[in-house]
């Protein structure tokens, strides 16, 4: 494996999963009492990075199993425009959960006091109760996780992603949506998938490798996604770009058709397509899929079980074994797209973040943590 | 000891007499006491009058009367259902003991053994443990 910590952060996360699934499962039960779940009309999830690419991912999980109008904001979005312009009233019928691992990634302090002030309620999911995104929040669900060599990040992530699921299966137990077996049956399925992600990253490397070279080479990547995938597609932008840089691009399926489509080079921009299984967009997939066939493009498409209608694409499937519901897929999907991220570039001597040096020097600018905040 | 599976469809009263019946006459004991065991925190065992389904409902009602299924209990980690169901089980009990006299399950005319579902639908089990003088 060599220095390659955040390849190290990949591959642990079936072990993350042991670590620290049950207790979160635990605390997502008691975090928000029953009258506030039976009160809730909206649900705002936001965050910066990949922590607001968690609360993307986990949206439809919400809207599914919970019946709760959900929509992940951007921090600044939702707190320079929406806090700002008016949220849906009542306000305290609408529960804003801010994602910062830290709890004090500034703009989404500052949405979360904005709400707060609002008379929203409020929930953070950090590791740090006492951060200032704790102290700005109702409540708090502690993500604290085993610390490993810092990388680009993978394991915040995964478990900012998990709290949300296990949050959106409480919401939807409590409101009587299905019977608590159901729930625990939700529960026990989604802590098995920590053994299909690690089948996954362990068949999917030399695969993973293959194109790792066209992307190297060519120095960007364009990865589509529909649906929750689509902040897997964010999530593996984002992780491209701080671990080594490159010019790294996400894109909805459908609009890939109008807009991505026409970019020119096409045979030297390696395109990563996302293609779960039970997919609403399933249709849509198969459609885009040919497309990028077309157009030369190095590709690989990413799929799960019997990876049907992709019988001309077998030369460049990764096909994860495993069924799971969609609203499941981003957790085992984004492990595959962080070992990807993670085997990009020089594997003994990382830059992640470009090591902060030259201009990427941030103590010369305003860090993210540092920005003013705005009541 | 016997084993009375029990898939309940709905929260309610579940009529397990000729269960009960069977696996006494299945024990061969002619002589002796039928207990009849609930191991589940959000269900019952009761006698009640299987004679008029209406009944049933009058029953329901007085439990959630006396215990409502309110969103402020202090036992949160389940759901409202299951808290309710807790002290319904209490209050109803988990267990009956009935007779047995020559093969005979000797409960009135107008009683019928009932398994009492707080929490339904769920998959549950009644254990009946047959002893003989």
């Amino acid at each position: 494996m060599g220095n390659n910590p955040m390849k190290a952060q990949a591959l642990s996360i079936p072990q993350l999963f042991e670590d620290v699934f049950w207790r979160l499962e635990a605390d997502a039960r008691l975090v928000i009492p029953t009258p506030n779940i039976l009160n809730m009309r909206n649900i705002f999830i936001t965050g910066c990075g990949d922590s607001y690419m968690a609360g993307k991912a986990a949206e439809h999980s919400f809207l599914q199993l919970a019946g709760i109008n959900t929509r992940a904001n951007l921090a600044l979005d939702l707190s320079r425009y929406y806090a700002q312009l008016g949220l849906p009233a009542p306000e305290k019928d609408n529960l804003v959960i801010g994602i910062s691992s830290s709890g004090e990634a500034a703009r989404v302090v500052e949405a979360q006091q904005r709400c707060s002030n609002a008379n929203c309620y409020t929930l953070a999911l950090t590791s740090n109760a006492t951060s200032r995104l704790g102290k700005a929040s109702h409540k708090v669900l502690d993500c604290t996780i085993p610390s490993m060599e810092s990388s680009p990040g993978v394991r915040s992530y995964i478990v900012s992603l998990l709290a949300l699921q296990l949050l959106a299966i409480r919401f939807g137990e409590v409101k009587a949506n299905y019977t608590m077996d159901k729930a625990g049956d939700l529960r026990k399925e989604l802590f098995g998938l920590k053994d299909v992600i690690a089948t996954s990253l362990e068949e999917a490397e030399p695969k993973l490798k293959d194109f790792v070279g066209a992307v190297n080479k060519n120095q960007r990547v364009e990865i589509l996604g529909a649906g929750s995938m689509r902040a897997v597609a964010d999530f593996a932008a984002a992780s491209v770009i701080e671990a080594v840089g490159y010019h790294a691009v996400s894109q909805d399926v459908e609009e890939f058709g109008h807009v991505n489509f026409f970019k020119l080079d096409p045979e030297s921009y390696p395109t990563i397509l996302i293609a779960p299984e039970d997919a609403n967009a399933r249709s849509r997939i198969l459609e885009i899929a040919d497309s990028i066939a077309t157009l030369q493009r190095p590709y690989i498409i990413i799929c799960n079980g019997k990876a049907e209608g992709f019988e001309k694409h077998s030369e460049h499937l990764i096909v994860i074994k495993g069924e799971f519901e969609e609203m499941f897929a981003p957790v085992v999907y984004s492990s595959v797209v962080a070992l990807f991220a993670s085997l990009l570039g020089d594997q003994e001597k990382p830059s992640y973040f470009r090591n902060g040096a030259g201009v990427y020097d941030e103590s010369k600018v305003v860090r993210p943590n540092e920005s003013k905040i705005e009541i | 000891m016997y084993t009375i599976n029990i898939d309940t469809d709905r929260s309610g009263m579940f009529n397990i007499t000729e269960d009960v019946k069977r696996v006494v006459e299945e024990s061969g004991v002619k002589n002796g006491m039928a207990i009849i065991w609930n191991p589940h925190s959000t269900a019952g065992v009761t006698v009640f009058s299987p004679m008029d389904d209406l009944g049933y409902e009058d029953m329901d009602e007085e439990m959630d009367r006396l215990v409502p299924t309110r969103v402020n209990f202090k036992h949160q980690f389940d759901t409202p259902s299951d808290a309710s169901g807790h002290i319904k089980s209490a209050i109803i009990g988990v267990s009956l003991t009935a007779i047995i006299e020559d093969g005979k399950l000797m409960i009135g005319g107008s009683q019928g053994i009932f398994f009492y579902e707080f929490d339904g639908p769920r998959s549950r089990k009644c254990y009946v443990k047959v002893v003989g003088d």
